[in-house]
Order: structure tokens, then C-alpha cells, then sequence
């Protein structure tokens, strides 16, 4: 491999950077791709069409159930192309055999509905894993984009459907209007007419999506590897080696390369994996369909497994570190049958071996059952409570659509003023009329008559119960009393009102016996006092 | 502490009262029922203002409007609104004669002293303003000539809350031209059996009948009750809880937009009217809570959220009034 021969530059990319790449190349290398697909197509649909004429709706569901052949056919195209290879449909014929050969019966059975179908494909197809060595691999790549993966299968669904739909759509928006063919009737009897622009238009919308989702999981793949096989190191060392071309470089290489060696922990299951693990051939590990797979070079950053148990299997005898021994002793009973049955319970209990921590089963499940229940309960309890919440919060919100009397019921507090007056009992002198005649014989009438008035609002307000806001007017205070009090009072107090309005707003004092006779009616109508 | 004005003749105070009753008795011999629409119709009528009448069709709008004219022998003119009425239809127009080889002004219906505008919001912007235009100045600009209306002028404007198709709803400024907008609602079960009686017996056709109603007064009498009102007395106390109602719906829940100035002033000098008519030369805070709906319900903009829960603004001034502490005397 030339570094400067591969399709893309293999660096760590995010997921969906990854799956972007992935897209650039197939805009890169669309045209072979599309003949590629198009004589895939061609072939499955001369194959289906002789047998489903009549029911063409199957042959769309048939096609869809194939789809993992025809995204062999892609995947075949883009492998080639990350290394600067041209794939011609000549090339995708000869290598025929080896495209489909690895994993074809799996992927259109039990691996059809994998939901991480395409970014997977390549282990299968390129690597040629399969059972045990696929899983573990497959397991080793979907740690890190397998999220993205799935949503890329996601996106691709709905991207298919929402392409077919979007199509039937534009038909039937550049339908003339009131014209007697309606696309949208089809759905409603579905002739055979309508079946055949069904398949055409789901074969439309799977040839334009189909080669995207496979791209973005090769992306995906790529990344991957490039993460666990530091392709990007690879490529920037030998960059650099390029261009020094001097011994240096190899003797900077080997400095980086033993400690880094030294210190490599056990490599992950991709060790075992059979794929790449020569720094030398890393990127070429895809196994070209058709090629040999490389020879395993003697030594690299990458070392086999053995080699690694090796070396560490000599550090743990040499170095001082680890190699040392430490005597441990302890107590410990054995049962000898011949002591008493307690005596037995209290040694074992003292002296019993440290037991490897029993996972208790049965009481664990029991904990987490009873875990599990609580949990499930308290979801209900939230769920149903929220629920009722809900609706009592809709109907108060509506309440006055529903014409519900909820309004706010608050209890009745009698306020302390009304109309700017003190109308509290203890802001009130023993005698109300007595004290009135002397404020009225001082010269003070407003106050004389503003006593009386706020004497009978607080009889009405305390004694009788009668319900006089802080914004009641002296008509609202006369309408609210018309319902209280008996025929003498209420003309008394009818009399009190408005020779309090003239005062109060006309600034008309009232005659001596006027008030006079106020006083004289005020215990009478309002004097309930003790 | 009053505000200054020109205090009423105090002799003219009773002749007041009794003529406005006098009048109210006389608008009832034609229209039965509708007590609270009448004090409104007189109270806006004595303050020399518009007055915005909403209700369904046949609950008597003319007839009320008919019936006032009546009673002070007044002129009496209708204008159907239509979305082809154009303002000249509504102000008049210059007319070439053939025959003296002249321009003749030709008046339009507004030249009256009570002016009935049938479903106002049928008719274009441009009508409307030419009506409102009237109404705001008193006189109508034709062909180069200021023509004042003829005293007492007041505009009863109808319209429709049900039917919205085809409208041109009046914009909130020019709402706010009309002193009042009176709501008018089915009549009593017992009202409605007295007026259906009323209006069945003896009658041919569906004729408005008028002819119950005495004229009571003339033109210059009617100006003098206006002068009356106007010069009733506020005190700062009530002239205050206006403004403070007023102010109040500028910062209202469920109000977007509260009443200007404007709606404080169209407060107090309904109050001073409604005082008049009930007899006294001194307007109370019960007057001014009293002319509160009919002053303001026009005047505010609900919220949007007001609106989804279906609250008028009737149900909102309420609340308010209810909120606003009645004056400090």
C-alpha cells in the first residue's frame, strides 16, 4: 500500500464524520456503483419476473428481502476504491464468486434483519469471518458507532419510505386538477396497474437510498478500524519516512516502536480476529476478494498474542517488582466429627474459610424482584397520578367552557376597610351616636358622619355576616344590606347612605336635626352592640 | 375637594330628573324591556357621545333609536351599512344641475339629529372613517365647505356579533370613538311576552310603531339636560377611582392592551350623565362602576390566552372592578 494511494485519509473521525465519509466516497465513485447496481438489479428482476408477472408487489417485497446482495455489489465497488482501485462491472463479474461466496446464506436468513446491517457487512464480506470469529468481531467494532450504526439503518428505512412517498406525492401534485387518474385512488384498489408503479416507484426510491446506507456503514467501518489499528499513525510515520529517507527515521521509528511494544497491555478481542495485523499491510487487511491474505511479518508495534504473553511472563520473573514471594498464615478449623453439634456451629462460624462471595441467588433475585415490583409500582402510582393530574388540570383550565362553578371559592374574610373606612369593631367607640354628636356639636360633620356610616358597615359586616368586599361602593354596600336587614334599618341605613354620598361627595353638610335623627335611628337599626 | 366646573343650576336639577324619567317612560311605551340598554342609550345621549350597539338582529335597535328621536322631535336618519356604501353616500355629495348650470350640495344622511348606522361594520375602512370623522368633529367637509351638523347629534351604530363573513370589524381606534358600546341581550321571558303582545295587537305588516311615543321636549331642551350633565359635580374621590379603573387595565392579566385616557374620560362623563339621570348634581363611584362595562368593554384587547379560555371582556372588567378598592372619601 502507497500512502498516498488510499481513497481517503485515514484519520480518527466522530461517527457521523465517519458515515459522512463514507457518503464522499460513493459521490466519488457513483458511476461504477450505479452500473454495478443496475446489473444486479437487472439480473434479480429477469429472475423474478417470469414467476411474479402477475403480482408485482411481490417482487418489490422479494427485491427488499435481497437487499443484502445487491449491497454486496456496492460494498465490493467502495472497498476497491479506498485504495485507489478502479471497479469495473468486468472486475465485479470476475471477482463474482468471492463477493458472494462469504456469508451470503447468513445475511439474507438470520443476519436480514440485523440493525446494524450495514455497518457489519465488511467483516463478513471482506474480512471473510464467519460464526464464532464474526461475532467476536463484529462485537469489537459496534463497541464504539454501533449507536450510529443502528440509526443508520433508522434513517435508511425512513429515508426509502419517505423517497417512495415523496414520489407518489409529486405525481399526484402535478396531476391536472380534476383529472380522472388520482394516484392516491390506486391505494384504494390497488389493480394491477398500480401495483407495477408501486414497484417502480420502491425500486426508484431503493436504488436512489440503498447505496447511501451502505456507504455510510463502510464509513463507519473504516473509522473503526483506523481507531484500532492506528491507521493515521501508520500513514503519518510513514510519511515521515518518505520524505527524510534516512536511517534516522528508522532509528526514531524503533525508539517510538520497543517501549510502546513494552508497554502494550493485552489487546482487545481484535488481536484474535484474524484481520489486520501488520502495521505494514494494516489498511490492506481487507482482504481484496481474490487476493491472498498477506504474510504475517516477525515483528511490529502490533505483536501477536503469544509474543506479548511472552515478554510479560518475563518481566513478571525478572523484575524485581513482581518477583518476590510473601508467607501468608492463618487459623483455620477442620471438622473433626467428634465435637458437640454447637461447639461445631461456633468454630465453623469463627474459623470458616473466607467462602468465595456466594452470589445467594435466590435472595439476590428475591431483592431485585421485590426491587423490580417496587419500581414497577412506583411507575403505576406516577403514571395513573399523573394521568388524573392531568385531567383535573384540563378541566380546570377549561372550566369555563365546561361551564363548571369552580370558581375561587375563597372563605370570606371580612376586610378591615370599605371605601376607605375603618370598619373593624375595636375602631369603634362604645357608644356610636353619643360619640358622633359630639364630633358633629365640635364642628367635624365629615367625621361625625363618617363614624355613623362606618359604625353601620361594621354592625352589617360583624354582626349580620353580611359578605362587603374592599371594593364594595356605597351602592353595592346598600344592595348587599337589602337582603339583611328588616324594613326600618334598611330605609335607615338607606337615609345613613345617602346623606353620606352628599357629604362625602358633594361636600353637603347635613342639617343639625337631619342628624339629629340619624343618631337617633343608628341603635335602633345598627345597635347591636353589647 | 371637587374638581372645578361650572356648578349645575341646583333648581334644574329636579326639572332634570323628571325629564330625563319622563323620557325613559316614553322610550318604554315603544320598546318593553331593556332597562339597563335604555339608561345606557340615554346616559351616552345626555353626554353628547356615540353610542356602539352590539347585538343579534331584531332585539329593537331602531325601534329604540326611533323612539328617542320621537321624544325630543328630533330628526331622525338610517344608513344600512353595505361593503358598496361609499362615503359620499354617508356625507353627502356636490351635484351638477342642468337646469341653473350649478353645483347643489346634496346632504347626506348624516345631517340629523339621530343617526342610525346599521351594521357599521359591513362597509369598507374608507366609509367608516367618513362616519367616524363626523362623529369626532361634528361637521362634514364638502366641496371645499365646513358644514356643521345640527345639535343634538349622536350616532347609534349597530353591529352583528355573529356574522363575521364579509365584515370589515372596526379597528380598536376608531372604537374608541364611541362613548359607549352597549351590549343588548334576549329579553326576559315575561318581557318578551308583554312585547310581543304590544307589537301584535292592532298591528298591520311589521311597521315599527312609534306613534305610543309623546314628543316631550324640543332640540334646545335637550342641550340644556346635556349642559346639566356636563356640569355635574365629581369629586377628586371619584374622579380618581375612574382613572384608577382605567389604569387598572393596563396592567390586568388576561388584558393585552388596556384603555387610553380616552377611556377615562368616556368614564367620567357617562358618570356625570348617569348621575343626571338618576336625579343628583354630584356623580357617586356607583355611577362610575356602573358605566365601567359599557365604557371600557370596547376600549381593552384581550390576551390570546384569555381568549382560548373563553373569557369575555365583560368577565374580565368584572374581575377588575372587583379588585379596585371603591375611593377614599
Amino acid at each position: 500500500m502507497k500512502p498516498g494511494a488510499m481513497g481517503f485519509i485515514p484519520r480518527t473521525r466522530a461517527a457521523m464524520e465517519a458515515a459522512d465519509l463514507g457518503l464522499s466516497l460513493l459521490q466519488a465513485h457513483w458511476r461504477p456503483v450505479a452500473r454495478v447496481w443496475g446489473l444486479q438489479l437487472g439480473f434479480l428482476l429477469a429472475l423474478l419476473l417470469p414467476f411474479l408477472y402477475q403480482t408485482p408487489l411481490w417482487i418489490f417485497v422479494a427485491l427488499w428481502w435481497l437487499k443484502p446482495w445487491l449491497d454486496r455489489g456496492v460494498l465490493f465497488v467502495l472497498s476497491r476504491a479506498v485504495f485507489g482501485q478502479p471497479a469495473s462491472v468486468w472486475d465485479f463479474l470476475g471477482e463474482w464468486r468471492s463477493v458472494h461466496r462469504r456469508g451470503l446464506v447468513a445475511g439474507l436468513l438470520w443476519r436480514r434483519l440485523s440493525p446494524m446491517r450495514s455497518y457489519v457487512l465488511p467483516v463478513s464480506q471482506l474480512e471473510g469471518l464467519r460464526g464464532a470469529g464474526y461475532r467476536r468481531r463484529a462485537r469489537v467494532l459496534t463497541r464504539k458507532g454501533g449507536g450510529t450504526g443502528f440509526l443508520l439503518t433508522c434513517s435508511g428505512w425512513a429515508f426509502t419510505l419517505l423517497t417512495a412517498v415523496g414520489f407518489i406525492a409529486l405525481l399526484q401534485a402535478m396531476m391536472p386538477a380534476g383529472s380522472r387518474v388520482q394516484v392516491w385512488d390506486g391505494f384504494n384498489n390497488p389493480g394491477l396497474g398500480f401495483q407495477w408503479f408501486l414497484l417502480g416507484v420502491g425500486l426508484l426510491a431503493l436504488t436512489l437510498t440503498e447505496p447511501l446506507f451502505v456507504a455510510g456503514g463502510f464509513g463507519l467501518y473504516l473509522n473503526r478500524r483506523t481507531h484500532l489499528e492506528g491507521w493515521d499513525l501508520e500513514l503519518a510515520f510513514r510519511r515521515l519516512a518518505a520524505r527524510l529517507a534516512a536511517p534516522l527515521a528508522l532509528v526514531l521509528l524503533l525508539a517510538w516502536a520497543m517501549p510502546l511494544a513494552a508497554q502494550a497491555p493485552i489487546p482487545e478481542p481484535v488481536a484474535q480476529a484474524p484481520a489486520p495485523e501488520a502495521p505494514e499491510d494494516a489498511p490492506q487487511a481487507i482482504q481484496q476478494p481474490g487476493q491472498q491474505p498477506a504474510p504475517r511479518p516477525a515483528e511490529g508495534p502490533l505483536r501477536p498474542e503469544e509474543e506479548a504473553h511472552r515478554r510479560a511472563q518475563r518481566i513478571l520473573e525478572q523484575d524485581p517488582a513482581f518477583n518476590h514471594t510473601k508467607e501468608v498464615r492463618t487459623l483455620s478449623y477442620e471438622p473433626t466429627g467428634r465435637e458437640p453439634r454447637w461447639l461445631r456451629s461456633l468454630l465453623d462460624y469463627l474459623f470458616a474459610k473466607e467462602e468465595p462471595a456466594q452470589p445467594a441467588k435466590p435472595q439476590n433475585l428475591d431483592f431485585l424482584k421485590r426491587m423490580w415490583d417496587l419500581l414497577a409500582l412506583v411507575g403505576k402510582v406516577v403514571l395513573v397520578g399523573g394521568l388524573l393530574a392531568f385531567v383535573l388540570w384540563l378541566v380546570y383550565r377549561f372550566r369555563h367552557r365546561l361551564g363548571l362553578p369552580l370558581v375561587e371559592t375563597k372563605a370570606w374574610e371580612a376586610p378591615e376597610a370599605v371605601a376607605g373606612l375603618d370598619i373593624r369593631l375595636e375602631s369603634l367607640p362604645p357608644d356610636v351616636p353619643e360619640a358622633a354628636r359630639n364630633l358633629f356639636l365640635r364642628g367635624e360633620a365629615r367625621a361625625a358622619l363618617a363614624l355613623l356610616y362606618r359604625g353601620a358597615l361594621a354592625e352589617l359586616v360583624h354582626r349580620r355576616a353580611m359578605e362587603i368586599p374592599a371594593s364594595a361602593t356605597e351602592g353595592d354596600c346598600l344592595r348587599a344590606a337589602e337582603g339583611h336587614l328588616e324594613e326600618g334599618p334598611a330605609s335607615a341605613f338607606h337615609l345613613l347612605t345617602a346623606t353620606w354620598q352628599r357629604l362625602a361627595y358633594k361636600n353637603e353638610a347635613p342639617t343639625r336635626d337631619a342628624f339629629e335623627d340619624l343618631c337617633d335611628a343608628w341603635p335602633a337599626a345598627f345597635g347591636g352592640r353589647p | 375637594m371637587t374638581t372645578p366646573s361650572a356648578s349645575p343650576d341646583p333648581a334644574r336639577i329636579p326639572w332634570a330628573a323628571e325629564q330625563t324619567e319622563a323620557l325613559r317612560t316614553e322610550i318604554h311605551r315603544a320598546l318593553v324591556g331593556q332597562g339597563p340598554v335604555v339608561d345606557q342609550v340615554l346616559a351616552a345621549f345626555l353626554a353628547g357621545g356615540h353610542v356602539l350597539l352590539e347585538g343579534v338582529p331584531g332585539l329593537g335597535k331602531t325601534l329604540l333609536v326611533r323612539a328617542l328621536a320621537t321624544t325630543f322631535r328630533g330628526v331622525f336618519a338610517r344608513i344600512q351599512f353595505t361593503p358598496d356604501l361609499m362615503p359620499s353616500d354617508v356625507t353627502g355629495h356636490a351635484m351638477w344641475d342642468m337646469k341653473s348650470e350649478q353645483f347643489h350640495l346634496r346632504r347626506g344622511p348624516v345631517f340629523t339629529n339621530l343617526l342610525l348606522a346599521d351594521e357599521v361594520n359591513r362597509a369598507p375602512a374608507k366609509t367608516q372613517a367618513a362616519l367616524l370623522e363626523v362623529m369626532q368633529e361634528q361637521q362634514v367637509s364638502l366641496e371645499g365647505r365646513t358644514l356643521p351638523v345640527e345639535a343634538p347629534f349622536m350616532v347609534l351604530a349597530t353591529q352583528n356579533p355573529i356574522e363575521q363573513e364579509g365584515t370589515y370589524p372596526l379597528p380598536e381606534a376608531q372604537l374608541d370613538r364611541f362613548l359607549l358600546k352597549v351590549r343588548m341581550d334576549y329579553p326576559e321571558a315575561a318581557e318578551e311576552v308583554a312585547l310581543v303582545r304590544q307589537v301584535t295587537t292592532d298591528a298591520v305588516g311589521d311597521a315599527l310603531r312609534v306613534d305610543g311615543v309623546r314628543p316631550l321636549m324640543a332640540a334646545a331642551e335637550v342641550l340644556e339636560l346635556q349642559r346639566l350633565a356636563a356640569a355635574v359635580r365629581v369629586d377628586d374621590a371619584v374622579l380618581d377611582y375612574a382613572v384608577r379603573i382605567v389604569r387598572a387595565t393596563r396592567q390586568w392579566p388576561g388584558i393585552a392592551l388596556g384603555a387610553g385616557p380616552r377611556g377615562a374620560i368616556a368614564l367620567v362623563r357617562t358618570a356625570r350623565a348617569q348621575a343626571l339621570l338618576e336625579g343628583r348634581d354630584f356623580a357617586t363611584p356607583d355611577d362610575v362602576k356602573a358605566m365601567a362595562l359599557p365604557a371600557l368593554r370596547h376600549r381593552i384587547q384581550r390576551s390570546p390566552e384569555t381568549e382560548i379560555e373563553g373569557l369575555g371582556s365583560d368577565d374580565l372588567l368584572l374581575a377588575l372592578l372587583a379588585k379596585v378598592p371603591a375611593p377614599r372619601a
